[in-house]
């Protein structure tokens, strides 16, 4: 899988990493439930041993275990990010009233 | 429009700031209320409201009945309000009128299932243990853990919301409950009830906010003693991570793909429709909905044939209308995660037998036609991704241990289902099933009083029962001296020698 990110989406990684410059930022995707296959923005994440770098974004490394990496193998995965001021969850844009999403192409 | 506040310490008040978000409508995609927000400071607020009400106030401390009678004076007021929170909950998740009222329902019985425990608990019990070297008697006691962090998702806000603090006050604990950001209402109803009950004030707070924020504050406050949520599985392993730092304690219900499997011996006609309210019900977003359902070769066709003829009837309308069977989904953005997930299903090469778009009617909110994709393969994403939504997935099997083996392979197990005249049969295929809860010829009935959680990365620690309660206890081993002297402890002898 190769990752890009929309101008959009870089642009709200570099608004997190102004806001916490200290902070060590992770991209993860979920396995499905509530969010799907959506990109997680973590601080501190502890990667587990599965997951592997598939790419990187404004410097922030993007990491998928294999269950993600054998769904999307071949494919190109853009990380757009949308304005949702009710996004949930624990990633780290969603105070700034954004959620990161997923987009094949 | 409604208007809602944060609950803290027994106060209805503003989020800091004033901060408020609107809630959506999914059958009308309008607002419809107006929900303070609630801001990392206001969660301190409320973690803090809630260490009080434990280290200082009389509710750990409470006899057994009286919380009893509490947690009856709750679901009292439940069933007095049951059809308004039900239209509220409508109104807020798009769940059918008929679900919101059932769970309301089922709400206010698993109170009282809770107060009668809270009456029944042994909370100290004496245990036989070997009387060498020592002489004593020896007991268990459980006490309440303290400060609970309770995070719960969008699919049943209110009946969740019970779930979460229902054994927790029957154990004597304090509460801070977050609602998932998309349903925060039907909980805030809860909250008006309990601020007209004996509860102190300070034992149950609400507050209605992101997960980075409070759930985050939650999480890492040194001041939470154990956190519990109701969530996906990437959202469980970044909670455990969280509170892993202060080593809380942590029961998770995460995420599930459950296998549902039909054996040829079974009556049709309950299977046919007993598997679709496994799958269909509530649009799909239930976490146990059997959305992998295993057919023979041999029965394929007759029930695919029957699957399409019986979800033709399932027709996607107005949520607060009583006829309706399919609401919307809660949210644009799960509508288009679920019809990326069927469009997925395309791609790799399953067909749809019924569904696969949005409908027609009605033209207005976040609807998806019941979808039934067959030529599936286990492998495929729509076979092993929680598509949470009205999605089926028909999967043929050679043989029975074909079936038990394309069931566990999944990293979840949570639900599941099997289906034939012979029980014994059954019970035999349920015990290899690799999963929390195993229903024969039936689906989606969970119990108050059984335990109900997953297996594999389904999560952590059970709900409901005996085993449900206990989660929300601390263990005191309590060993008492029966030598009664100096000279027969002889065992100091290790310190001070003979």
């Amino acid at each position: 899988m190769r990752i890009e990110a929309t101008p959009q989406a870089g642009d709200v990684v570099a608004q997190i990493r102004a806001a916490r410059p200290e902070d060590p930022l992770t991209f993860i995707f979920g396995s499905g439930c509530c969010e799907g296959t959506a990109p997680h923005l973590f601080a501190g994440y502890t990667l587990v041993p599965e997951q592997e770098q598939v790419g990187q974004v404004m410097g922030v490394g993007v990491f998928a275990d294999a269950h993600v990496r054998r769904l999307y193998a071949g494919r190109t995965v853009v990380i757009d990010a949308e304005a949702d001021p009710l996004a949930d969850g624990f990633s780290a844009e969603i105070p700034l009233g954004w959620r990161f999403v997923l987009r094949l192409v | 429009m409604q208007e809602y506040q944060l609950y803290i310490d027994g106060e209805f008040s503003d989020a800091e700031g004033g901060k408020a978000v609107e809630s959506i409508n999914p059958a009308t995609e309008a607002p419809w209320a107006r929900v303070a927000r609630a801001s990392r400071k206001d969660t301190q607020r409320a973690i803090a409201a809630a260490r009080k009400a434990f280290d200082e106030g009389p509710w750990p401390r409470m006899s057994q009945a009286d919380r009893a009678k509490i947690l009856n004076q709750i679901a009292a007021g439940l069933d007095a309000r049951s059809q308004e929170i039900a239209a509220v909950e409508t109104q807020d998740s798009g769940g059918t009128i008929r679900k919101t009222s059932g769970d309301l329902m089922f709400g206010a019985a698993q109170l009282r299932y809770f107060a009668e425990m809270a009456e029944k608990l042994p909370l100290m019990e004496e245990i036989q243990v070997p009387q060498f070297p020592a002489q004593s008697k020896n007991y268990v006691q459980r006490e309440p853990i303290g400060v609970c962090g309770q995070i719960i998702p969008w699919n049943f806000p209110l009946m969740m919301a019970v779930w979460k603090i229902g054994p927790a006050l029957c154990t004597g604990n304090t509460v801070v409950l977050k609602p998932a950001s998309d349903t925060p209402c039907s909980a805030l109803e809860l909250a008006k009830i309990i601020d007209e009950t004996d509860l102190p004030k300070g034992v149950v707070n609400v507050i209605h906010g992101s997960g980075t924020e409070c759930g985050e504050e939650l999480c890492t406050s040194p001041l939470v003693d154990k956190i519990a949520l109701t969530g996906s599985t990437e959202v469980g392993r970044r909670v455990q991570q969280l509170a892993a730092s202060t080593i809380k304690k942590v029961t998770l219900e995460l995420g599930g793909k459950s296998a549902n499997i039909i054996l040829d011996d079974a009556d049709l006609e309950l299977a046919i429709d007993g598997s679709l309210f496994g799958c269909f019900y509530h649009q799909g977003q239930v976490c146990e909905s059997g959305t992998r359902l295993f057919v023979s070769e041999r029965m394929h066709d007759e029930v695919v044939a029957r699957l399409v003829e019986r979800t033709k009837l399932l027709v996607c309308g107005d949520p607060m209308d009583f006829n309706t069977s399919q609401g919307p989904l809660v949210s644009a953005r799960q509508r288009e995660t679920v019809l990326g997930y069927i469009q997925a299903g395309i791609e790799e090469g399953a067909k749809i037998a019924i569904g696969g778009k949005r409908p027609e009617q009605p033209a207005k909110g976040y609807y998806v036609e019941p979808t039934i994709f067959t030529q599936v393969k286990n492998s495929m994403k729509v076979a092993q991704e929680e598509i949470f939504g009205p999605v089926l997935v028909v999967i043929r099997y050679r043989n029975i241990d074909d079936a038990i083996r394309m069931a566990n392979d999944s990293i979840y197990g949570l639900g599941g289902a099997v289906w034939s005249k012979d029980k014994e049969k059954a019970m035999v295929v349920a015990k290899q099933m690799r999963t929390g809860t195993v229903w024969i010829n039936d689906y989606h009935m969970l119990s108050a009083a059984a335990p109900f959680g997953g297996y594999k990365q389904s999560g952590i620690g059970r709900e409901f029962g005996l085993e449900g309660i206990l989660e929300y206890t601390e263990i005191k081993h309590v060993h008492v001296d029966q030598v009664d002297n100096r000279a027969g402890h002889y065992w100091y002898g290790a310190l001070f020698g003979a």
